[in-house]
């Protein structure tokens, strides 16, 4: 008997197939997206060209029959198509409270992007019947954005408050075209005991067929991930 | 006038100093005369399930108007509300007051298929008991939904049954002729103008120590159920919006609630129509007056008629005395606490007992409520412990207060904590946020006249949903919420998010304090605790603040000028 050892290949290959099987499952989400960000002995630009594409074309049974003859050219074809797309978030969109992680204390959640070049607005909309927070921030590729915060909405029943000089730094990664928006933020929060320094890794990722967006947080002091599911409400516009 | 204002000086100044008695004719001024002994036998009449104007709410109506009145002198008449009213005790109660008081109920239950007539059999042979305790009716207009909260204020001035037109008959078989008629007197008129008409005619003959918001629930839908007690008291009712948009309805309620006794109590609820809960408890407590929710409490115009038994006192579960140290080992302490759910929660569901657990007392039902209150005492186990609320004698503010209006309340306040074996306080504040925006935090102000007139206490707890004041004077703690568990919260989450507020505070002892909202149960607080990755210990509360007074890990904090406000709107 011998071992096959892995290779970055078969690792590939293995966490898509694993993945495809679950495809519509909210649970890829939250485990692929750390695994990309983890994944270090392939270059990010490998994975984001190919992994994701490469996904999307297994979520199809069909496709995923042929994949190992056309992994190549059907991985460059979807890359391509993705980087001549329209930015696929622009737009707005409310939240699925069905299919997404329980959401209070609030009880709606809507998103509206609008892109130009390479940045993004993000208005952010959280409320519970009368009572309602809303936010917006314009990120970019580059360096970090600084943005002043006036309230931690994220978890309102957590003794966590926003703390050190009340702002947050946010890195900004456009993925795959335009479908998928990362973001890495680093605020300070403040509790009983001090402060503390916390990162949210956010991945807002447009399905293929462009109706459906799920975000996808992990917080570095969250044992489990935030899977927020939303539909579209408008067209996005062209850009 | 001048030697007045000199004497009204003097012992407001007199008052303020901290430990000051409580002023005994002021919870006299207030308390319903007791009878020497609960009733021998008294009359139990079931309700239903539907409470909606075009349903069963006229029959209620009637009745509830009836139990005001057939109570007011002693207590004869109790409505069994059915099992999904808010306020789960009804049953509870019933069995409590057979048990420890020896009443014997004779239960007026008319049967058939017909729903509508077995309502109106009830009405019938309840009339029939006790329609003699009234002088008349009053026809309240089912095409106005106000008409019917007038008709309370009606009722309990003048001594009538309220009733809706298709009732007359069934009054006249008891003899009962309508004396005053609202049919037609409101069509077309505004919430504003219609209770406008109402204070021009009755209001000076109404209590100036009860006043009705008899709000909650609105639209085709209405559950009276505290209107027994507002009628008994001869209160003013109404629905009244403390919603600045709505300038002449809040310019009416300033008016009445100007012109209330100092203090006295609000029974009822805001109408989650107009106004928010935030609006309307800040309004109340700008008047320096007490506001005593619920509006579908039911049957204290029976038993706030009837002592304590004699063989009973008031005695809680304490665990440390009051100058006892604690010393804390590096952990995590938890402690939760309940405090909507005496009565409306989770008292009669699964798993109480079973972890230590903490549940705020109305403090005022020591003298409104007293059977409820012993009830609660008696039922209690080991693991039950009683503290405190809400912010003093009753739901108020406390940055909503006037400083001048402190020293009254918080002596009734330590007078009520005192009788009731109280040693913990537990302050919210919803005049400038709530768990969603703005702060529920105290300035410093506020702390110090806490310590300063609750001397007596081993701590404080703060907070509805998690906030941020913290403090700690001669070894009493202030501690705040760090978690709410929402109602909807799985317990998959909920062990989340306590995990992660460990992880937010690394230096051990941390002291985790938890609010338990409502329905949630005692069992599933004990499933997500039993869910954490690192042990946690779950003390009562007087052991958690003795502990934190101990090993402040806790920086002091109060609210500061750049907090976030939010009015509630």
């Amino acid at each position: 008997m011998f071992r096959l050892l892995p290779t970055p290949g078969m690792f590939l290959t293995s966490v898509i197939a694993r993945c495809a099987k679950r495809a519509v499952a909210i649970q890829m989400d939250c485990f692929v997206a750390p695994l990309l960000a983890m994944t270090d002995q392939i270059s990010r630009n490998v994975c984001i060209k190919l992994l994701l594409p490469l996904l999307l074309l297994l979520v199809s049974p069909l496709a995923a029959a042929d994949l190992p003859a056309n992994l190549s050219a059907k991985a460059s074809a979807a890359a391509e198509a993705l980087e001549t797309a329209d930015h696929p978030l622009a737009g707005s969109w409310r939240i699925d409270l069905g299919r997404s992680t329980e959401l209070s204390p609030w009880k709606d959640y809507e998103l509206t992007f609008t892109t130009a070049g390479d940045t993004v607005t993000i208005h952010r909309r959280l409320a519970w019947g009368r009572r309602e927070f809303t936010d917006e921030m314009t990120v970019g590729p580059g360096q970090p954005v600084i943005v002043p915060v006036a309230l931690w909405p994220d978890n309102r029943h957590l003794g966590a408050y926003i703390g050190g000089d009340r702002t947050k730094h946010v890195r900004t990664e456009w993925i795959d075209a335009g479908r998928v928006l990362r973001l890495s933020t680093d605020l300070v929060l403040s509790t009983q005991q001090g402060e503390r320094a916390v990162n949210i890794l956010s991945d807002y990722k447009v399905s293929a067929n462009g109706v459906q967006l799920i975000l996808t947080e992990l917080r570095s002091t969250r044992n489990r991930p935030v899977v927020y599911v939303f539909t579209r409400k408008t067209e996005g516009p062209k850009s | 006038m001048r030697f007045s204002l000199a004497l009204v000086t003097l012992l407001a100044a007199s008052s303020v100093l901290s430990g000051a008695a409580a002023d005994p004719s002021l919870i006299a001024r207030l308390e319903p005369k007791k009878v020497a002994r609960a009733p021998a036998t008294a009359t139990l009449v079931p309700l239903s399930e539907n409470w909606r104007l075009d349903g069963d709410l006229p029959v209620h109506a009637l009745l509830i108007s009836l139990q005001g009145l057939a109570n007011r002198d002693y207590p004869r008449l109790y409505l069994e509300y059915p099992k999904s009213w808010q306020w789960e005790i009804v049953r509870p109660l019933v069995t409590f007051l057979e048990k420890r008081h020896g009443v014997k109920f004779d239960r007026l239950e008319p049967t058939g298929a017909d729903l509508s007539a077995v309502a109106l059999a009830k009405a019938d042979a309840a009339l029939g008991r006790f329609a003699k305790y009234a002088k008349g009716v009053v026809v309240w207009d089912k095409s106005v939904r106000s008409s019917l909260i007038v008709a309370f204020t009606v009722a309990g001035v003048e001594d009538l049954v309220v009733v809706s037109e298709d009732q007359l008959a069934l009054a006249a078989k008891h003899g009962l002729k309508p004396v005053v008629d609202l049919r037609g007197k409101f069509t077309g008129q505004t919430d504003a103008q219609i209770y406008s008409w109402a204070y021009d005619q009755y209001f000076e003959r109404c209590s100036r120590d009860y006043y009705v918001v008899m709000g909650g629930h609105a639209g085709p839908e209405m559950q009276p159920g505290v209107a027994d007690f507002g009628i008994r008291q001869r209160a003013f009712f109404t629905d009244l919006s403390a919603n600045p948009k709505h300038t002449e309805e809040i310019a009416l309620l300033n008016k009445i609630l100007g012109r209330q006794n100092v203090p006295s109590i609000v029974l009822g609820w805001h109408s989650y129509a107009k106004d928010t809960e935030g609006q309307h408890t800040t309004l109340v407590g700008n008047y320096g007056l007490i506001m005593e929710g619920l509006h579908n409490l039911p049957n204290v115009s029976f038993t706030s008629q009837i002592p304590l038994t004699p063989d009973f006192k008031f005695t809680n579960n304490h665990t440390v005395k009051p100058d006892e140290t604690r010393k804390a080992e590096k952990k995590v302490y938890v402690a939760a606490a309940a405090t909507d759910a005496m009565g409306i929660g989770t008292w009669t569901k699964p798993g109480r007992g079973k972890i230590p657990y903490t549940w705020q007392v109305l403090m005022n039902w020591a003298w409104m409520n007293p059977p409820a209150l012993q009830y609660f005492y008696e039922d209690k186990t080991p693991n039950d412990y009683f503290i405190g609320g809400l912010s003093g004698p009753g739901y108020m503010y406390p940055k909503a207060l006037p400083a001048d209006k402190w020293p009254a309340l918080s002596a009734v306040g330590r007078d009520l904590m005192k009788r009731l074996d109280l040693r913990v306080l537990e302050i919210m504040d919803y005049s400038e946020g709530n768990r969603h925006v703005g702060n529920t935090d105290l300035p410093k102000a506020v702390v110090d006249r806490y310590y300063d007139q609750y001397p007596d206490v081993i701590g404080f707890i703060n907070g509805y949903g998690s906030a941020r004041t913290f403090d700690l004077r001669a070894g009493k703690p202030l501690i705040s919420y760090d978690y709410y568990l929402d109602v909807q919260r799985p317990v998959d989450e909920a062990a989340a998010d306590l995990e992660e507020l460990i992880s937010l505070n690394p230096q051990r002892p941390y002291f985790l304090l938890l609010h338990i909202r409502e329905s949630n149960t005692v069992e599933k607080v004990s499933e997500i605790l039993g869910r954490l990755s690192e042990q946690v210990e779950v003390v009562p509360l007087d052991v958690f603040l003795k502990l934190a007074a101990g090993a402040p890990t806790y920086r002091t904090n109060y609210q500061q000028p750049g907090d976030p406000i939010d009015r509630n709107p």
